[in-house]
């Protein structure tokens, strides 16, 4: 059977979001970038930045120069997570098997699924309606027998579009195309690949395929087979689904933001606490404790620990966050945002201890699991806010 | 009556990032609190000792010099009781931080003699006490140690003595030292760890509070008094050291000073005239009384190691200096005053400065230190303070502000003209806060703001001086601490104004790009034409050609009248002065006053010197200025003009007007400036001047606080600048090749070349069997050379030309790799840049490439394909790439057709639009920002189209909506007023807009998903 592969990508999506947040934004030249500084490199620009000559991988300060009107927008990264869970609601519905490939991008396996939504384009074009409909975004769609055709036939359109190549016109379809239209070219590590071939002058794929083998392979090594295949418009990869991990998270905002890490540490003990209640209220251990911090420069850092054995007491998780904490917060700049998860999630063990333990540690951890249980009971009745520990924010 | 108590811990500013008050502050302090004494004792350096002493001696305390000691286990307080003990602490010090086996116990006790030891490290007092017990003291200071420190002193039988170990004066003030702990640490107030910083109870406390902390121990607030008063204080640091040469005596040092005088005499003149004779004997004179012999036969060594200099400054003044080869300008001929190098009356140092080609400066410092040894010779120090915007910065850095938020707000908070002006009346925090709701700025901004303000001029670290090197004739340790720079270079802990005020004589060893441009030029005109040209005896200032193109300013490429500005001005005195003015003038007198002129000092005066020099009549501010001005035309353009008009009409002696002229180029002169007003003022006015006349005068006076020159220092540059025209004018070819490959001259690489082709030279690519390393010139033709080639190893470009050199020219790539086995990301180089076209035969670039990666996997290359020839777009971006400009093209024929107005003039044209608004094209060679009187940013720039260059001013308000659109080598589509100012002609901007190049196109294909596959 053909396979049947579908590439729906929102272009732009977290400046679209920022533009659908702010509506001020609709009509601007806006571009999105990690960090406001001047060398920083423009990640996303809008339609209209783009008519004033700017293109993602600028800086700052060159798209300045040349469009002065333009508002810098940092990314989101709580609003971009939504959204693209809520695009996943969407697709889960047409598509038996889809991978994610970037926020706003999706590869759809829809093989086999004709009898059941119609041809696949139609499909397609249900999704994009859907999509426009209920999160308000344009996307475009690619349709083809592989994820590299799909996609790339994607790259070829404008929002709300769509463009199929048919089965057997794959080569043809690659071989006007530039060799810098395959993704993988822009890895990091592939520029010197990207460059050799620019050097040979090997502008298409139709350049490429017309290369023999092992002349390819003197100028790319190990590169040149599957380049051969790509120029061809062969790819034999699986659309994967995501590994979906259960977790617990909470989140401070701190207002206003602060470095000082007596400040910081408090913060981090509610939340600690916070999540270890909601642990213990589950009956599940945690063997992973993450944290996230988010910088007011909109950079972000993070870290993680192992928890071993897993559990849901905070005098077991204070130690592990502390040295993470260390661990992650190492720069001056003030932060913003902290985020604690808890993961790898399991039922707690039944099984007690074998041999007594003793020792002014282990008295400790009773006592503060005592101290624990009596704070849950009081909040369990009384509400959370009934009793708080005295940290000073 | 003074305080039983004296301080003799205290630190100031110039203990690095630590302490906190000013020399100023902690003078005033001791004085307030009623102490005669004080003493300075910064960290690990006697970096403001200098200072201290002036300052310490204007508030009427008698100053200590000291210095806490410190390494990572042990510290102590030195107190120098003696002369002898000060050159011992420096000593000690200068191990500190040069020895590398730094024996902290072992070194002061090797050192200790004319030491007073204050401490409470009781490991080290052990030791020292057990070589003597004199001048040994146990240090008490409030705090939990001092009960450590006292049964210490009791059980050793050592006396106790108590400090504060001061690093700030009032209690608030802690809060800036933490301030200043985090900087240096590079972390924020919570992390700084309690270690780092000293206590608050540091400070510099009242008598009345120091009784309150020793009531036990009352002999330990005696003992200050006691060491302090035998401690010296009548510190004199007025002689000045001079350099030994060869260990003669003062005699034989003269003997061979005269005897190579007037052999030098003989060389320069010939024969001796009654004027040369009485002149040399008059400056001879000068140097026996005050001992500078040595001094001149050292420099005269050091100049006679490379065959070209420009000895410049002061120096250019004398005779003998002239005659010793040092300098090359005839003070005879130019009328320049000995008196402005060396006079009687004058008491500092003379200071020479030397300019070598800046690639042969390094070896002449190398054997300065191989000659003297480092027991002798030393660099000058800078030394770094906290800027108001590098105070700022750190501060908020300190509170955690990300960068941008910092570079977004620094210009607003710098351009509040009165930022560093808080008044006395209201604190550092109701100032901030003022300023932040002025501005807006919201929390933190006020407290960042309270705070990086009192730490502004806080000493950081030293860095090297560009090229002052100190000379003693022993040891230099003995004098002044001595450090090591990051390169293993020693320099002392002083900057210029403190080493010249010890009495410490600089050196300066410059280094200077136009004289390494003169030497290949010289050796590229001797290669080629065989014509030897003798560079000390060259004289080129009766050569027309070179005169007629100085007049034309067509000067770029020459040393220092190359900036648009010089060559604007050269227009605008010589294009319309009238022809009997243009008889009489003194083209070498001229250029030495324009080369002055364009200084920011006398620069406002530039239109009234070319009025005057065109024989407009003008009125002297002042009869008694006549004679002094008179060759300027009434301006004052030189250094010694305030000299002269202090003396003419302030009724100064000759040695005062000097120091007045040394005192307003220096850093800390408000004090001795204020004297001086005074006394102009008072002279001037029993002169009969009036009132506005004499705030006239002192204002110009004044003006020369900025950058300015003497007259021997612009008379050695113009003359430099001379020869640098004479080679453009006779021999373009070779000048501009050894303009371009001497680099970082006034322009880029790209406006060189352009300059060349104007000029009329052709400029050839790149060639494997004809480039050499550096540019190339030879009749009407420049080989662009293999530097050019950005990321090309100069041991490549080396090799591969002793291979061609040995076996013959290459004959294919194939042969190249073969013979010079290059590593192929060097040889890929080489291809793209087209060194290979002429042999390639029909092999295009991209298929040289790909056999050239067969050559490097050692595959054969016979089913190779031959791929086409790159497009022209893309071999125009390789050449820019390669070589940072096109090079079969001009910049401008990138941009689109469309983008081209279909009105654009050219600047050769321009002269027939004046009066007219036009438009035109360019491409940005340089600008320079200037402010107006009332403080708004402009910008004077250089453009150049197809047909040459052309300059623009772009005022305020054009300039508040174009600037971040100006970049350099960008191209332009500007309108503008053509205006003619003494018939130079300049583009007044109305308006700008960026030209696109076809290269900056956005990309074709914007990939619509990640990397997956």
């Amino acid at each position: 059977m053909d396979r049947q592969i579908v590439c729906l990508t929102v272009p732009s999506f977290e400046l679209a979001l920022a533009r659908l947040a702010e509506p001020r934004f609709r009509h601007q030249p806006v571009g999105l970038a990690p960090v406001a500084r001047p060398r920083t490199r423009l990640h996303e620009v809008s339609p209209e930045a783009v008519a004033d000559g700017l293109y993602p991988g600028m800086t700052i300060q060159q798209a300045l120069q040349r469009c002065p009107a333009l508002h810098i927008l940092t990314p989101d990264s709580v609003r971009t997570a939504q959204a693209h869970a809520m695009l996943s609601q969407i697709v889960t519905r047409y598509a038996p098997v889809w991978e994610p490939t970037k926020p706003g991008g999706f590869l759809l396996d829809l093989t086999g699924t004709t009898r059941l939504f119609g041809p696949t384009c139609d499909t397609a074009a249900r999704l994009q309606r859907d999509i426009s409909m209920q999160a308000h975004l344009d996307g475009v769609l690619g349709v083809g027998s592989n994820k590299l055709v799909a996609q790339t036939a994607a790259g070829l359109v404008q929002p709300t579009q769509l463009y199929e190549v048919r089965h057997g016109s794959e080569r043809a379809f690659m071989a006007p195309l530039p060799i810098e239209t395959l993704p993988l070219l822009h890895r990091p590590q592939m520029k010197q690949i990207r460059q050799c071939l620019a050097d040979l002058n090997l502008r298409t794929f139709g350049d490429v395929a017309d290369s023999p083998l092992p002349a390819l392979d003197i100028a790319v090594g190990k590169w040149a087979a599957p380049l051969l295949r790509w120029a061809q418009g062969i790819d034999s990869t699986p659309v994967t689904p995501p590994p979906v991990q259960p977790e617990l998270t909470c989140s401070q905002v701190l207002e206003p933001d602060t470095n000082d890490d007596r400040i910081l540490w408090n913060y981090l003990a509610d939340l600690l606490e916070q999540l270890c209640r909601t642990l213990r209220i589950q009956q599940r251990v945690c063997r992973r404790l993450t944290l996230t911090i988010r910088y007011s420069d909109h950079t972000h850092t993070g870290g993680h620990r192992a928890i071993d054995p897993a559990s849901y007491w905070d005098i077991d998780l204070t130690p592990p966050l502390h040295a993470l904490f260390r661990q992650c917060a190492h720069r001056r700049v003030r932060m913003n945002v902290l985020t604690l998860s808890a993961g790898e999630l399991i039922t707690p063990a039944e099984q007690c201890e074998l041999f007594d333990v003793v020792g002014p540690t282990h008295q400790r951890r009773i006592r503060a699991q005592e101290l624990t249980r009596a704070l849950d009971r009081l909040r369990t009745r009384f509400g959370d806010s009934i009793i708080r520990y005295g940290r000073h924010h | 009556m003074s305080s039983p108590f004296v301080h003799l811990h205290v630190h100031s500013s110039y203990s690095p990032m630590e302490g906190v008050p000013s020399l100023e502050a902690l003078c005033q302090t001791a004085h307030a609190q009623g102490s005669d004494t004080l003493a300075l004792t910064d960290t690990n350096g006697l970096y403001g000792a200098i200072r201290f002493l002036d300052v310490a001696r204007a508030s009427g305390i008698k100053p200590i010099l000291g210095a806490e000691l410190t390494c990572p286990s042990h510290r102590a307080v030195l107190l120098a009781k003696t002369a002898a003990g000060y050159g011992n602490l420096c000593r000690i010090l200068s191990a500190r931080h040069s020895d590398e086996t730094f024996d902290f116990i072992g070194t002061v006790a090797q050192h200790r003699p004319g030491l007073i030891i204050l401490s409470d490290d009781q490991p080290a007092i052990t030791q020292w006490q057990r070589d003597s017990q004199e001048d040994l003291f146990v240090e008490l200071t409030p705090g939990p140690e001092m009960a450590d420190a006292l049964a210490f002193s009791r059980r050793s039988t050592l006396p106790p003595v108590a400090t504060t170990r001061a690093q700030f004066l009032t209690p608030s003030d802690y809060q800036l030292h933490r301030l200043l702990r985090a900087i240096a640490l590079n972390t924020t107030l919570s992390r700084l760890p309690d270690d780092a910083c000293c206590r608050p109870t540091h400070r510099m406390m009242p008598l009345v509070e120091i009784e309150r902390q020793f009531p036990h121990v009352p002999e330990s607030i005696a003992n200050s008094r006691h060491i302090a008063e035998r401690c010296a204080t009548d510190w004199n640091f007025k002689d000045t050291i001079f350099p030994s040469f060869r260990q003669l005596s003062a005699t034989q040092a003269f003997d061979r000073l005269r005897t190579k005088t007037y052999d030098g005499a003989m060389w320069r003149y010939g024969t001796l005239s009654p004027a040369v004779s009485a002149r040399i004997a008059h400056e001879l004179a000068v140097i026996r009384d005050k001992g500078y012999a040595d001094y001149f036969l050292v420099v005269e060594e050091i100049v006679g190691h490379a065959p070209r200099t420009c000895g410049r400054g002061s120096a250019a003044a004398s005779i003998v200096s002239y005659c010793l080869g040092i300098t090359h300008v005839d003070p005879i001929r130019h009328h320049l005053l000995f008196e402005r190098f060396l006079n009687p009356g004058r008491h500092d140092p003379p200071d020479i400065d030397i300019d070598f080609p800046w690639d042969e400066r390094d070896a002449i410092l190398d054997w300065v230190f191989t000659q003297y040894g480092e027991r002798s010779a030393a660099m000058v120090a800078n030394q770094n303070t906290l800027a108001i915007r590098a105070a700022i910065r750190e501060t908020a850095k300190v509170y955690g502000l990300p960068a941008a938020e910092i570079g977004r707000m620094l210009p607003l908070l710098l351009r509040k003209a009165d930022l560093c002006e808080s008044n006395s009346t209201v604190t550092y925090q109701q100032w901030a806060t003022e300023l932040c709701r002025s501005l807006q700025l919201r929390s933190p901004w006020p407290e960042i703001l309270q705070w990086a303000v009192q730490i502004e001029g806080h000493f950081r670290n030293l860095s090297l001086h560009c090229g002052g090197v100190v000379l003693v004739p022993d040891e230099i340790r003995r004098y002044v601490p001595v450090e090591r720079s990051a390169k293993g270079i020693p320099v002392i802990q002083w900057e210029k104004d403190q080493a010249e005020e010890a009495g410490l004589v600089k050196i300066d060893l410059l280094g200077n790009r136009s004289l390494a441009v003169i030497r290949d030029a010289l050796a590229a005109v001797a290669d080629h034409t065989g014509r030897q040209i003798d560079y000390a005896m060259w004289n080129p200032l009766s050569d027309n050609r070179t005169k007629a193109l100085i007049r034309q300013g067509d000067t770029m490429g020459c040393f220092y009248v190359e900036s648009p500005a010089t060559r604007l001005l050269l227009k605008k005195l010589w294009t319309t002065m009238p022809a009997i003015q243009q008889a009489q003038a003194d083209d070498f007198e001229y250029l030495t006053i324009v080369s002055s002129i364009i200084r920011p000092a006398a620069h406002r005066f530039a239109d009234d010197f070319i009025r005057r020099a065109h024989g407009q009549p003008y009125r002297m501010l002042h009869p008694a200025l006549q004679d002094v001005l008179r060759d300027t035309f009434g301006i004052m353009v030189y250094q010694e003009d305030v000299m002269n008009v202090a003396v003419a009409l302030g009724g100064f002696s000759l040695a005062d007007g000097d120091q007045l002229r040394k005192v307003l180029s220096k850093k800390h002169k408000q004090r001795q400036l204020h004297d001086y007003q005074r006394q102009f003022c008072a002279g001037a006015l029993a002169r009969g001047a009036s009132v506005p006349v004499i705030e006239q005068i002192w204002a110009m006076i004044m003006s020369f606080a900025g950058y300015s020159f003497c007259k021997p220092h612009s008379a050695s540059y113009a003359q430099v600048s001379f020869k640098s025209a004479y080679l453009r004018a006779h021999y373009p070819a070779e000048f501009i090749a050894a303009v371009i490959s001497n680099q970082g001259g006034f322009y880029s690489t790209f406006a060189y070349v352009s300059e060349a082709r104007r000029m009329g030279l052709t400029i050839l690519p790149p060639d494997i069997n004809d480039s050499e390393w550096a540019y190339w010139g030879e009749a009407q033709m420049v080989r662009v050379g293999l530097m050019q080639i950005k990321g090309l190893r100069q041991e490549l470009a080396k090799t591969l030309i002793a291979q061609r050199t040995r076996d013959g020219p290459f004959r294919s790539l194939q042969d190249f790799v073969d013979r010079v086995q290059p590593d192929s990301a060097q040889a890929r180089l080489l291809i793209k840049a087209g060194c290979f076209d002429r042999i390639a035969g029909e092999l295009t670039r991209p298929a040289l490439l790909w056999r050239l990666l067969a050559w490097q996997h050692q595959s054969p290359s016979g089913y190779l394909p031959i791929p086409p020839e790159y497009a022209l777009s893309r071999l125009i971006a390789q050449e820019i790439d390669a070589f940072g400009f096109p090079l079969r093209c001009h910049p401008l024929d990138l941009v689109p057709i469309a983008q081209i107005p279909s009105d654009t003039i050219a600047a050769r044209d321009m002269m027939q639009y004046i009066g007219r608004s036009i438009t035109m094209m360019g491409v940005l060679i340089t600008e320079k920002v200037v402010h107006t009187k009332q403080g708004d940013p402009m910008e004077f720039v250089s453009f150049e189209d197809l047909t040459g260059l052309y300059d623009a001013t772009i005022f305020p308000n054009v300039y508040r909506q174009t600037c971040h659109l100006l970049a350099t080598n960008q191209a332009y589509v500007i309108e503008g007023v053509v205006e003619s100012h003494f018939a130079a002609v300049t583009l007044t901007v109305t308006t700008m807009r960026r030209a696109p190049h076809r290269r900056e196109a956005q990309p074709a294909f914007s990939p619509a998903g990640p990397p997956i596959w």
